[in-house]
């Protein structure tokens, strides 16, 4: 299994150092592992069966992580919100079944970071995701997105200011 | 004079230059409102951080063993996969000889309808005759103007029109200037 073409790199350098980024990015739009490892495994058979190969490692990891953006927020549209309910469940479940005090309060905060972040509009939650999931830099974030670095540092900040309102209301407070 | 939030949200994320970020850590030591916006940064960037999920490496490598079947199975599903390529200038010239070949097929169906379209027979002697075939299917003007020429006598030929609703006759007009109606027949 090797990408055609004249390429220096190989499929498996690619993917070794893309896909962690990727199912972190996809798994905190769509909310369920199962559609997140899927729609990874779809991105990467797009990449592969791409006609031109891409000039480098780093270009292929925009081009993936673009396209599994895309595939998911397209994912979640079908799906609605079924998924977030589906995974907040299993959590749930999952943190009753954690031994200590401790362990079930950092579950519980979890999910209330990730449902707040989930509420965000789709440009703030974008960026978000990328940002703090995906580890990437507002230079990466703005070449994935087509957007100015610019715009992606407004972003971030509106995402921020959102989310310090979200996670403000109600018992959470992340001070 | 305090910065602009957006800078210091870049501060924490450690997208500012160097000049700036030394510009911004000076401000910080005598201003605690901005001290204290940079230190919420930090805590929900760490907080978010947390909140994501460790993508292990047993993932990492079921996916890569259900790409490999994946992508066996695209190579031999090759056309729907664009496994192979073809010049746009071969694939027109493949579609027009496949039209061709459609085309020549329907032409040569239809012209079936004109075989065995003419039948000989005596109209003289009983039937059966034993001395001229009777009932002879033929396939052209000519072969009965050979019978013509062979058995000098009276002839029926009956011209049986295809069942099919679209046809067509040739020799027609050959046909008739060859018959003599002048005979009375």
């Amino acid at each position: 299994m090797d990408i055609e073409g004249n390429v220096p790199y190989t499929f498996r350098e690619v993917y070794d150092d893309v896909f962690p980024v990727l199912l972190k990015v996809v798994f905190h739009i769509v909310r369920d592992m199962g559609a997140a490892e899927d729609l990874c495994q779809e991105a990467f058979l797009r990449y592969y069966n791409k006609r031109i190969p891409l000039p480098s490692v780093s270009e292929s990891r925009y081009w993936l992580i673009r396209v599994a953006k895309n595939l998911s927020f397209n994912y979640r549209k079908r799906k609605g919100r079924e998924s977030v309910a589906v995974d907040r469940i299993k959590l749930e479940s999952k943190s009753v079944q954690s031994d200590s005090q401790e362990d079930l309060i950092r579950e519980e905060d979890k999910i209330v970071i990730r449902d707040a972040v989930d509420s965000l509009p789709v440009k703030y939650r974008s960026v978000l995701v990328l940002k703090e999931y995906g580890e990437l830099n507002y230079k990466e974030i703005a070449k994935i997105l087509h957007i100015s670095e610019n715009n992606v540092k407004i972003r971030v900040h509106r995402a921020r200011v959102l989310l310090e309102k979200k996670l403000s209301i109600g018992d959470f407070h992340v001070f | 004079m305090c910065f602009n939030e957006q800078i210091l949200s870049a501060f924490v994320d450690g997208e500012l230059s160097e000049e700036q970020g030394e510009s911004i850590e000076s401000h910080l030591l005598g201003c605690g409102a901005c001290r204290s916006r940079v230190e919420f940064y930090g805590i929900l960037t760490e907080k978010v951080k947390f909140s994501g999920v460790d993508t292990s490496t047993f993932i990492q490598e079921s996916i890569w063993t259900r790409l490999g079947h994946a992508t066996s199975t695209s190579s031999r599903l090759g056309f729907w996969h664009r496994r192979f390529f073809l010049a746009p200038s071969v694939m027109v010239s493949l579609s027009f000889m496949f039209i061709a070949v459609i085309g020549i097929g329907f032409f040569l169906l239809f012209q079936d309808n004109g075989s065995n379209a003419f039948y000989v027979s005596n109209a003289d002697e009983p039937f059966p005759s034993e001395n001229f075939p009777v009932n002879i299917p033929v396939d052209s003007i000519e072969q009965i103007l050979a019978y013509f020429d062979i058995y000098d006598e009276p002839m029926e030929v009956v011209i049986q029109l295809p069942d099919s609703s679209s046809f067509t006759i040739q020799g027609e007009p050959l046909f008739l200037l060859k018959a003599n109606y002048t005979v009375g027949y």
